[in-house]
């Protein structure tokens, strides 16, 4: 389980997280929910340990490995698809795997090809085999699927709970239909206000 | 005054000259050397600025010395320490190391902020941050200082042996060109020397851009 007691965060005079306290259930789907500016990103950046909170305790986290998608898709410039994908490989069996993550996110044929050369929505896709290609116990999620079409997001939805079966996914978003696609149990932030 | 013609001919007239080639050969040895060693001294100083403002701190009065004295009085100190051989080596390096640590150093401080988090994130090790993060970040800024560094070495070099006068070198023999008014001699040695600089940047550059493109395109497999 992972706790926070009484967490805090802000930016100059800005408080972002108020002392807030909350479980998160492990090997599960946790939703973070919330409209824009609410501190979802935050407490996400928090948990991947980017940022420390001003006050407050994270239990849990300890000797945890992250995997991520970032809001931005904080791809390798100039880079081709297969080089920012093997970036995170430790093993030969990580590797391996990368044919199959890019078969089946549809991008196959663009593995030779720089990340510039991609549509943003390739681009998300190329992230999102990124994350699923390390090795991570909790799987951070910050609006991952922005850019897809519904279909394509479904599919990937998919993926991403059978590739992340039995570990912890943190997601967040404001699409109540991505809630639903992924399941779990839904932490609203705006009612942390 | 010389005409291009004769240049030309006294150029070709030297260019069968076996000392020619003992020539370019000595003082490209060495002038590279330096250049080579002040680019990875350079770097290295700059990883470690980056990491440490002390060091940033400590290097930045030598550095802003370095940038101000002219060459002569450096050349003139040197001959003190060194042998006339060993000088174009050193004053080279004295060129070429502020440009390369100036340039690879605000390469670093301007690194995308995302991505390091992203290595962060991602566990990267030291191996897959200097392939990934620091070379790709840097190369623009190192390749900038490559292009301006290599004329000025070989500007700075030849100016250095021409005072220090170290046998068998360019130096010497534009010293002897003065010395016997042998002004087609001077040129072709002037030419030469501009032909081998641009030969050396285009070189290297080449040899940068090309581990870039490996780098970035990885083995293939």
């Amino acid at each position: 389980m992972i706790v926070l007691r009484q967490v805090m965060k802000s930016y100059e005079t800005q408080v972002v997280l108020d002392h807030i306290s909350c479980e998160i259930e492990e090997g599960c789907v946790t939703a973070l929910m919330g409209k824009s500016g609410r501190g979802k990103t935050t407490l996400l950046r928090l948990l991947l340990g980017l940022e420390q909170p001003d006050s407050g305790q994270m239990e849990g986290l300890a000797g945890k490995r992250f995997s991520a998608v970032f809001q931005e898709d904080r791809l390798l410039p100039g880079f081709i698809v297969r080089e920012n994908l093997r970036c995170v490989c430790r093993t030969r069996e990580q590797c391996d795997r990368i044919p199959y993550l890019l078969r089946r996110l549809g991008l196959e044929a663009w593995a030779g090809e720089t990340v510039e050369a991609l549509s943003g929505g390739m681009q998300r896709r190329v992230a999102i085999a990124r994350a699923l290609l390390a090795e991570f116990d909790i799987l951070v999620l910050d609006e991952p699927f922005r850019g897809l079409d519904e279909a394509t997001k479904q599919e990937v939805i998919a993926m991403v709970l059978e590739e992340a079966a039995g570990r912890t996914i943190l997601v967040a978003t404001h699409d109540i239909k991505e809630v639903q696609w992924m399941g779990g149990k839904v932490l609203n932030l705006d009612e942390w206000r | 005054m010389v005409s291009p013609v004769v240049v030309c001919r006294r150029l070709m007239e030297l260019i069968g000259e076996w000392s020619f080639w003992q020539s370019i050969w000595f003082s490209g040895c060495r002038i590279f050397g330096g250049f080579f060693l002040a680019g990875c001294l350079g770097i290295a100083a700059a990883v470690c600025s980056a990491k440490y403002v002390i060091v940033r701190d400590l290097l930045a009065p030598f550095m802003a010395a370095v940038k101000t004295t002219p060459v002569a009085s450096f050349v003139i100190l040197a001959l003190f320490w060194l042998s006339s051989s060993q000088l174009s080596i050193f004053i080279s390096f004295l060129m070429v190391f502020p440009i390369v640590y100036n340039n690879v150093l605000q390469g670093i401080l301007q690194a995308d902020r995302q991505l390091w988090e992203m290595g962060q994130v991602f566990g990267l090790g030291f191996r897959k941050k200097v392939k990934y993060l620091y070379f790709p970040q840097m190369f623009p800024y190192l390749r900038s200082a490559c292009a301006v560094g290599m004329g000025l070495c070989w500007k700075a070099g030849t100016a250095a042996e021409v005072i220090g006068i170290p046998d068998g070198s360019i130096g010497e023999r534009l010293q002897e060109a003065k010395i016997y008014l042998q002004m087609p001699d001077l040129f072709a040695w002037t030419v030469t020397i501009i032909c081998i600089s641009i030969v050396f940047e285009k070189a290297i550059l080449a040899a940068l851009d090309g581990l870039d493109r490996k780098n970035k395109r990885g083995s293939g497999k």
